[in-house]
C-alpha cells in the first residue's frame, strides 16, 4: 500500500544518507523488477532497460546524500529512471515500439503519476474476476497465451477490431476499479504525515 | 469522465497504439488528445500502467535482479571488485578443496553417524509441580507433559517401532507413519498408535486414556482393546472401562491449564490435584459422600483452595510448619459446622 511504502521508502532514505548497505539492498529489490518494466514503454530491448535502471540506482547511491527525505522517494526514482531512458532514446539509436516522432512526443511528456502494477495484484485479481467472460476470455489469449490480435480474432471467429475493443474495455474496468490507488490527493497526505 | 465520454474510440487508440498496432495517423491523433488536457494525460498513462503488466513485454525473473544486485553493488563499490586472476585463483582452490575435502568429510559423516548411534540414549522430559510442557519429539509428533510427569525416549525414536515410558500424564499428537507405530509404555498398561491425538494418564492405578481422533489400541496384562474417537477408557481395580465421553475437555483441558470437575467426589478432585500439585490432602469422613463441579484455569494451588472455600461450605486448613520445598503440603479439607 501506498502509505506504508512511503513511510518504509523515508526510513530507508534515511538510512541509505548513512550509507546503510542493507537500506540500499532493500531498496534495490522493492523497486528493480518494478523499474526495468517500467522502461520496457520507453525501449523494447530487455538488456538495455536492465541497463538503465542499474544505472539509475548506481546514481541513488552516487548521491545518497544529497537525497530528500520529504518528498516521494518512488517518484524521484521513476523519473530518475525516466530521464535516463529519454536521453537513451535521443543520443543512441534504440529499437523503439514506432518510428514515429508523434510516439517520441508522448514519450516524452511525462506521466504525473505512476503506481507499479504489481502493488495492485491483489485488486487486479479480484478485478478480473468481473469482467464479462468474453472479455476474459479476450484479455487472458493475449495475455497468457502471447497470441497476437489478428490470432484471437480468428480463434475466437471476431474481428481484430473486437478484440481491441474488449481489450480496451478490460483496461478502463481495471483502471476504474483500482482508482483508489492512485488518488493524489491521498499520497500528499501521506507525505504530510512524514513530516 | 467527460473527456472520456467526448470520444468514445480514443480508448481503442489507446489500446491500438499500446498494442504496437497504431497507424501514424492514429498516433498523432493520441498524441493531441493527451496534450488537450491533464485529465487526458492522466487518463492515459493509467492505461498504460495498466497494460504493462497485464500484457508486459518481456518477464524480469528473480535471477535477473539476483544478477543485476551483483552488478550494481559492485558497480557502487559496496561490494569489493575482484580482478579476474583473483577470481580465477580463487574458484581454482576452491575446487581442490572441495576435492580434497571430499575422504575428509567421508570419514566425518561415517563418524558422526557411529557417534549418533551411540549416542542414541535416553532423553527424558520432565515436568515439576505445578507446570505443564510442550515439546516437539524426533519424529515429527508432539507432545504435552502435565505437571509431575516423566517421558523417556531413546535419542531418535527411529526404530521399528516408536517406543516412549510415559509415567505421568501426556497428551500425544502422533506424526502419522503406519509402518513404525508410536507406543506409550506405562506402568499400567501401553497404548499403540499410527498418527493420531489421545491423551494418557499414568500418575497411578487408575490410568486412563481418552482418545481425541484416529485410532489407538491399548493393551494391559490380560487385554487387547481398540478405541474409537471420544472414547475414554479408565482402569477401575485393574480393570478397563470403556466409556463415551462428550466432553475431551475434562480429560485434555489440561493442556490449556483448564481443569473441569463436573458432580465428582472430593476424593477424585482431591486425587487430581495431589497428581498436578505437591499436595497430599486429608479429607474429613463427613465429605465422603459430597460432589462438586468447578472448573479451574491457570489458578495456583492456594487460590484453588480460597475458591474451593467460597463455592462449598469447607475450610482448608494448610499445615505450614513442617513443609520444606521438596515434602508435600498437607492441607486439611473439613466441613465448616
Amino acid at each position: 500500500m501506498p502509505s506504508e511504502e512511503l513511510k518504509n521508502d523515508a526510513l530507508l532514505v534515511a538510512a541509505l544518507k548513512f550509507d546503510s548497505h542493507e537500506a540500499f539492498v532493500k531498496i534495490f529489490r522493492q523497486y528493480y523488477a518494478n523499474l526495468v518494466r517500467f522502461t520496457a514503454r520507453y525501449v523494447s530491448d530487455k538488456s538495455t532497460c536492465e541497463d538503465i535502471v542499474q544505472e539509475a540506482f548506481i546514481r541513488v547511491w552516487t548521491n545518497r546524500k544529497k537525497l530528500d527525505t520529504n518528498t516521494s522517494f518512488r517518484s524521484y526514482l521513476v523519473s530518475l529512471v525516466q530521464n535516463l531512458a529519454l536521453n537513451e532514446l535521443r543520443h543512441r539509436k534504440v529499437k523503439m515500439m514506432y518510428d514515429d516522432m508523434n510516439h517520441e512526443k508522448i514519450l516524452t511528456l511525462s506521466p504525473d503519476e505512476h503506481v507499479f502494477f504489481s502493488e495492485l495484484s491483489d485488486a487486479y485479481e479480484s478485478a478480473l474476476e468481473k469482467l464479462e467472460p468474453e472479455v476474459r476470455e479476450t484479455l487472458l489469449l493475449s495475455r497468457q497465451e502471447k497470441l497476437k490480435y489478428t490470432e484471437i480474432a480468428s480463434r475466437l471467429n471476431i474481428s481484430v477490431r473486437t478484440v481491441e475493443a474488449r481489450i480496451s474495455k478490460a483496461v478502463k474496468y481495471l483502471q476504474q476499479n483500482l482508482q483508489i490507488f492512485r488518488s493524489p490527493i491521498l499520497l500528499i497526505l501521506f507525505i504530510r504525515t512524514l513530516l | 469522465m467527460n473527456h472520456i465520454d467526448n470520444n468514445p474510440d480514443i480508448n481503442l487508440v489507446i489500446a491500438r497504439y499500446l498494442s504496437g498496432n497504431a497507424t501514424s495517423e492514429e498516433i498523432e491523433r493520441l498524441r493531441e488528445w493527451i496534450e488537450q488536457s491533464p485529465e487526458n494525460k492522466k487518463d492515459f498513462y493509467e492505461q498504460q500502467d495498466i497494460w504493462e503488466t497485464l500484457l508486459p513485454a518481456f518477464d524480469v525473473t528473480d535471477s535477473d535482479t539476483e544478477k543485476a544486485e551483483r552488478n550494481v553493488l559492485i558497480k557502487t563499490g559496496i561490494e569489493p571488485r575482484r580482478s579476474g586472476l583473483v577470481r580465477k585463483l580463487l574458484r581454482m582452490w576452491a575446487r581442490i578443496a572441495a576435492v580434497a575435502l571430499l575422504p575428509i568429510l567421508a570419514i566425518a559423516i561415517y563418524f558422526l553417524v557411529r557417534l549418533q548411534d551411540s549416542a542414541a540414549t535416553d532423553i527424558t522430559l520432565s515436568t515439576d509441580y505445578g507446570c505443564t510442557s510442550k515439546a516437539s519429539l524426533p519424529d515429527g509428533s508432539v507432545v504435552w507433559l502435565n505437571a509431575n510427569s516423566t517421558l523417556e525416549y531413546s535419542g531418535k525414536l527411529s526404530g521399528n517401532s516408536r517406543d516412549v515410558n510415559l509415567r505421568g500424564e501426556a497428551y500425544f499428537n502422533v506424526h502419522a507413519d503406519s509402518r513404525h507405530p508410536f507406543i506409550v509404555h506405562t506402568p499400567y498398561m501401553s497404548v499403540t498408535a499410527t498418527g493420531t491425538e489421545f491423551n494418557v494418564n499414568a500418575y497411578d492405578d487408575d490410568a486412563s486414556v481418552t482418545l481425541a481422533k484416529g485410532k489407538v489400541t491399548v493393551t494391559d496384562a490380560s487385554d487387547r482393546i481398540s478405541l474409537l474417537p471420544g472414547e475414554h477408557l479408565a482402569l477401575r481395580n485393574g480393570h478397563p472401562a470403556v466409556s463415551k465421553s462428550s466432553d475431551l475437555g475434562r480429560y485434555c483441558g489440561w493442556r490449556d491449564g483448564v481443569l473441569i470437575f463436573e458432580d465428582d467426589s472430593i476424593h477424585t478432585i482431591c486425587r487430581r490435584l495431589e497428581q498436578i500439585y505437591n499436595v497430599n490432602f486429608v479429607i474429613d469422613p463427613s465429605l465422603n459422600d459430597r460432589t462438586f463441579r468447578f472448573i479451574l484455569k491457570g489458578e495456583n494451588l492456594s487460590e484453588i483452595m480460597h475458591l474451593f472455600e467460597l463455592t462449598a461450605p469447607v475450610s482448608c486448613i494448610s499445615e505450614s510448619n513442617n513443609h520444606t520445598p521438596d515434602s508435600p503440603q498437607i492441607i486439611h479439607i473439613k466441613p465448616n459446622n
